[in-house]
């Protein structure tokens, strides 16, 4: 079952999602197996065996008539992202797109608060938002078969970091050593929707030092937590 | 000491499939499980593990296994074809029953050519991690199952029971057939409005084929193009095991167990769960047809299965036993359409 609030992107609608999540699993309601999150809609997970979607209308339905409540504030991250040619091979054809210069671009992408939508489509791999509408341009026509690990893509104003290596119709524009998905790790999950995030330049050089404290077990991701 | 199946011949894509991962896709962790659920939970009941254990999913090409262990019991659902056992008692096995292999004996598995995944169970189950609550492998992410990935040579898989006692063997005398040629049963939506009445009517009207292009995510169609009406790119919302997604070409694509937990693509309709181990165990090349129901019809259907895969884990019976099926009582029990009974 599908609970919509619109069709846009939006940081309202998606907060009201978010709110709903949170009452339905609260509610521990019979039958609901889980409940999905996205920009603008929550997937419910039901049994059919257990409960029907006439029940959870019923159930739903009055977490809906509540008023939208202030947000609760998620988790605030800063993460280090490489800017450096040999990581963003799009980063040139974004600026021509948007007739900026590359150091402008990383300058926006930099400045920018990102605000975390929603978790999807691989594990881990949160999809963030907004650039302003000079940065935001459209998919590559011709989707890459390999985006590596760490990437970070952007299209239609949105950012993503890759939480492993996969096939993208985004641009890249940089890449980040932080693991945003470690099946080994508790929590596995670095980012969840709600969360925000500042992306802030690193040089190569600094970029392997994040990366080979990462491989040594040096890297406490609690300092990638952004200070009040 | 470590009890093992040592894999001599690895199979097409064999991996470890339990019922699924639930409870994780809000972290975008799919659920993954087996794809045809009904055949585990018999071949599961059959070795009386928990019918969520995790078991062997045999896609099409059997793997070849040794006993690395003093006594495992293993049970094969969801194929006609047999176990073949070879080492100093060499017998066949039918499918639905029980057996106990000896250390040293090597298990072989027919052609299977009714289905494109079967079940082998094993008693206890394997002693591998659970990543997330399951033992399911979900191969792109590349964890859950043994390491991660399918099974290949010289693997060496870690059983929970290395020393099954001798006991009188399980038959399941009555199971439930899932294969039909009855439409796949579909619940519109949730983005059938981004279709013209044409493209929709395509949709029911049309006949499709399973491509090559199928694995455990997805089965790719050949068919008629379904056409769109407002684009096809939609702010990406959660998809379900059954989602048919249709891109900008106009060919739907269904989705199975591996699934992404979230799209872009406007999902024109959902296959209803009843009609999904029947989807699952469809081989390339298979022709199929669409038919709307509604959600309540949607829900009875399952309620229906369930009792009806109830009442095959019922029939488990001695095998050395006889039982007469009570044809009477399926007659009358079990008239829904899609999936129905054959008796022995």
């Amino acid at each position: 079952m599908s609970v919509q609030f619109g069709d846009r992107i939006e940081r309202s609608l998606n907060e009201r999602v978010i709110q709903i999540k949170k009452a339905v699993d609260a509610a521990g309601l019979e039958g609901v197996v889980e409940t999905v999150p996205s920009y603008r809609a929550l997937m419910v997970h039901y049994d059919p065996r257990r409960t029907s979607q006439a029940t959870l209308i019923d159930e739903i339905g009055p977490f809906l008539d509540q008023p939208a409540s202030a947000a609760a504030a998620g988790t605030h991250w800063r993460i280090p992202t490489c800017y450096d040619p040999e990581f963003a091979p799009d980063l040139d054809y974004v600026a021509s797109c948007t007739d900026m210069t590359p150091e402008r671009v990383v300058e926006i992408h930099t400045t920018t608060p990102h605000y975390v939508y929603m978790i999807g489509f691989a594990p881990g791999q949160p999809h963030m938002g907004d650039l302003p509408e000079e940065l935001a341009i459209p998919r590559r026509k011709d989707p890459r078969p390999v985006v590596e690990k760490g990437s970070i893509v952007t299209a239609t104003g949105l950012s993503i970091i890759y939480p492993v290596t996969n096939a993208s119709g985004w641009h890249i524009i940089g890449r980040s050593p932080v693991s945003v998905f470690d099946v080994d790790k508790n929590p596995p999950v670095l980012l969840i929707a709600g969360d925000t995030v500042d992306f802030y330049s690193v040089s190569r050089r600094e970029y392997d030092d994040i990366q080979q404290m990462i491989d040594e077990g040096r890297f406490d991701p609690e300092q990638l937590k952004a200070r009040p | 000491m470590t009890s093992f199946l040592h894999v001599l011949s690895p199979g097409m894509f064999t991996t470890i499939q339990d019922l699924g991962r639930f409870g994780h896709q809000d972290l975008g962790v799919p659920v993954a499980g087996a794809l045809d659920p009904i055949s585990l939970r018999l071949a599961n009941a059959l070795v009386e593990n928990p019918e969520d254990t995790g078991a062997l999913e045999i896609r099409i090409m059997a793997p070849g296994l040794r006993v690395e262990a003093d006594a495992v019991r293993v049970a094969l659902c969801g194929t006609d074809a047999e176990i073949e056992i070879s080492g100093t008692q060499p017998r066949s096995i039918p499918s639905g029953q029980s057996v106990r292999l000896r250390r040293g004996e090597i298990v072989q598995i027919s052609a299977i050519r009714d289905t494109s995944c079967c079940y082998l169970a094993v008693e206890g189950g394997f002693d591998l991690p659970a990543p997330f609550a399951s033992q399911s492998t979900y191969v792109r992410g590349g964890f859950g199952g043994y390491q991660g990935r399918a099974l290949q040579q010289g693997d060496d898989l870690p059983v929970a029971s290395g020393a099954v006692p001798a006991r009188t063997e399980s038959r399941l005398f009555e199971t439930p057939a899932l294969e039909s040629d009855a439409a796949i049963r579909v619940v519109l939506g949730p983005q059938d409005n981004y279709f013209t009445d044409a493209g929709l009517r395509t949709f029911l009207d049309g006949e499709f084929t399973i491509t090559q292009d199928a694995d455990r995510m997805g089965l790719k169609l050949d068919g008629p193009a379904l056409e769109h009406s407002i684009g096809f790119n939609i702010a990406s919302d959660g998809i379900a095991t059954g989602s048919i997604q249709v891109p900008g070409t106009g060919k739907p694509i269904i989705l199975l167990a591996d699934h992404q937990t979230t799209g872009g693509y406007p999902k024109i309709a959902t296959v209803i769960s009843t009609d999904l181990p029947r989807l699952g165990r469809m081989r390339p090349g298979r022709k199929l047809r669409f038919e709307a129901v509604s959600v309540a019809d949607a829900e009875q259907a399952r309620r229906d299965l369930e009792a009806i895969v109830q009442r095959a884990i019922d029939t488990i019976g001695p095998a050395d036993g006889t039982r007469e099926p009570d044809i009477d009582k399926l007659m009358t029990t079990n008239l829904i359409s899609g999936v129905f009974y054959v008796s022995e």
